[in-house]
């Protein structure tokens, strides 16, 4: 458990750290969709120095980030490799049935790569200097607009701080009743697959038919205190937008800028190579 | 004398199970006057926390009324009239709906639609009363049981009804702090008119009530000032496991003066 680096929150008061989260959750998602918009080598090298940088101004250490990507670089390899397999053009080095490996199909392979971690990255930096509930002010305030379209953005967004507020306690919880059945004599990570997840069952209901409970228990609560869904409440947390948030909305349409030209001069060099 | 009472619980009847005979409640009436303190006592299981959530609306009388300042509880009216009532219920922990304390606390003000600066300065001003300001900003996972009872009862005050009610809630907290609060609260009673619904084990904190009702296996067997009910139950015990502890430190024996739930009482004498 305290492997998973993705979601999690590291305090500090770095310049990230004291960005609105609005601002950085927009930036974030943004810089993802960028990625796609990548069209050459330098494009992707120019993204990657700009993430470094980023990581550096969260003053968390690179190694905390590269464990970050670690729990999922099989997953990371896998769909390279898929790219990589399945993608012809230029140099033919091998081929045997649908598969093909080529200079093209490698150079796609390793933008996918990069892509990918990437994408890691600029969401772990995001988590790390963000706490939680900040970050559930920011997306309740993305998603404000589907209001409009009448969806229950305040239900679900309060449903998103109870279960974060939740996963403390449901952790602990498990450790609780994993320890009682140490106690009976169970012995965890042993046998095969059926046997261990045999084990399993003993502890899911327990935690089931406690969390069933505590649900119930916390509905009453909220209703007593005058929850009531679809009615005005007004917020005791309030984001404050400042310049420097302006300033890294800027910062996007700059590298935006930057990234489109380097699409440009790689398109004018084979331009210039063909005649 | 014209005002109607804060609180009028007429002839009430309640069962958790309508195919069961057991009744938690049976036929229980009284009233209490704005501006008094009424303490609930009685043993496990004799219907006080029924009680409590039966007055909050959470859930309905088989039979009978409970008017608060006149006004029926009903299905339709329960929203408008909760808004004068503050509850702090038995189990702290699944009473913690907030991220943070200070979230927490904020949480009934939010849902009356209280504006920013105004529910800044009544929830800290709540957290400061019970000792909890320096610990806003930390989240329940943080928090010891007592700590948490005071996150509920700082709830209670910032939200400043007229009506409060508290089941067992000073229960974890250390004798000094719950005779600190239970002045502050007498204060606040004397000063604002506020009325007070304490339900304990306690018997100092019995004492301090206008008057005390107690209910045994769901039926109000008595009801008048502190003094009489005394002495007419000398036998109007504490919960077994504060009995126990008194006990062993009557024996001798040195004890956390915290006051101790059964099973916590259980891994202390353990270890
Ligand atoms: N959710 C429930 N479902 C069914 N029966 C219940 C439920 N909650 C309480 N009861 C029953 O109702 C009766 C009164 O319970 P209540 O919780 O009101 O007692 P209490 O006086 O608050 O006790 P304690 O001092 O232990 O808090 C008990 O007999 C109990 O078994
Ligand atoms: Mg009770």
């Amino acid at each position: 458990m305290n492997k998973l680096i993705l979601g999690r929150y590291f305090p500090g008061n770095s310049v990230l750290h004291q960005l609105d989260p609005r601002a950085k959750l927009m930036a974030a998602l943004y810089f993802i969709g960028l990625l796609f918009y990548v069209e050459n080598g330098q494009g992707y090298l120019y993204l990657f120095i700009f993430t470094l940088m980023m990581m550096r101004l969260s003053r968390v250490a690179l190694m905390t980030y590269i464990r970050g990507v670690k729990p999922l670089i099989w997953l990371i390899l896998f769909a390279t490799c898929l790219r990589v397999l399945f993608t012809g053009g230029g140099t033919v080095y091998f081929n045997m049935g649908p598969f093909i490996i080529s200079s093209f199909g490698l150079l796609t392979g390793i933008y996918t790569f990069s892509r990918f971690v990437m994408i890691i990255f600029v969401s772990t930096i995001v988590t790390l200097t963000t706490k939680p509930i900040d970050l559930t002010d920011a997306i309740s305030f993305l998603l404000h607009p589907l209001k409009y379209v009448k969806i229950p953005v305040e239900d679900f967004v309060l449903m998103l701080t109870i279960a974060l507020r939740f996963i403390p306690n449901l952790l602990d919880e498990t450790q609780k009743v994993m320890d009682a059945q140490r106690a009976r004599g169970t012995v965890f990570g042993e046998g095969n697959l059926l046997q261990q997840m045999k084990k399993l069952v003993p502890i899911i209901l327990p935690l089931f038919a406690s969390s069933l409970n505590r649900a119930e228990a916390m509905a009453d609560v909220m209703e007593v205190k005058g929850y009531q869904s679809g009615k005005k409440r007004s917020s005791f947390r309030q984001l404050s937008w400042s310049r420097r948030d302006s300033l890294c909305l800027m910062g996007m349409v700059v590298l935006t800028l930057g990234l489109h030209v380097l699409n440009e001069v790689n398109v004018l060099l084979l331009i210039a190579s063909i005649y | 004398m014209d005002n109607p009472p804060m609180l009028c619980v007429d002839q009430v009847t309640y069962r958790y199970h309508v195919t069961k005979s057991h009744y938690a409640l049976s036929d229980i009436s009284f009233t209490v006057n704005a501006g008094e303190w009424l303490a609930v006592i009685g043993n496990n299981g004799s219907g006080k926390s029924t009680l409590a959530r039966l007055i909050v609306g959470l859930a309905e009388p088989e039979s009978g009324s409970i008017l608060i300042n006149g006004k029926r509880l009903t299905e339709r009216t329960k929203w408008q009239l909760r808004q004068r009532i503050g509850i702090v219920l038995q189990n702290p922990d699944n009473q913690f709906i907030g991220t943070t304390v200070q979230d927490d606390v904020a949480f009934a003000l939010e849902n009356l639609n209280i504006d920013d600066h105004e529910m800044q300065e009544r929830v800290f001003r709540a957290l400061r009363l019970v000792h909890m300001y320096e610990l806003r900003e930390k989240d329940p996972s943080q928090l010891s049981g007592g700590q948490k009872q005071r996150v509920a009862i700082a709830g209670v005050l910032a939200l400043e009804p007229d009506l409060m009610i508290f089941d067992e809630a000073f229960v974890m907290l250390d004798p000094k702090s719950r005779r600190e609060l239970l002045a502050l609260l007498r204060e606040l009673q004397a000063k604002l008119g506020l009325t007070i619904i304490s339900i304990t084990h306690d018997r100092s904190e019995a004492a301090q009530a206008d008057q005390v009702i107690v209910l045994k296996d769901g039926v109000l067997i008595d009801h008048g000032p502190p003094a009489v009910i005394f002495e007419a139950h000398p036998d109007f015990t504490p919960p077994f496991a504060e009995q126990l502890k008194r006990k062993l430190i009557e024996l001798g024996g040195s004890m956390p003066d915290a006051y101790m739930s059964e099973k916590e009482l259980v891994d202390w004498l353990c270890r």
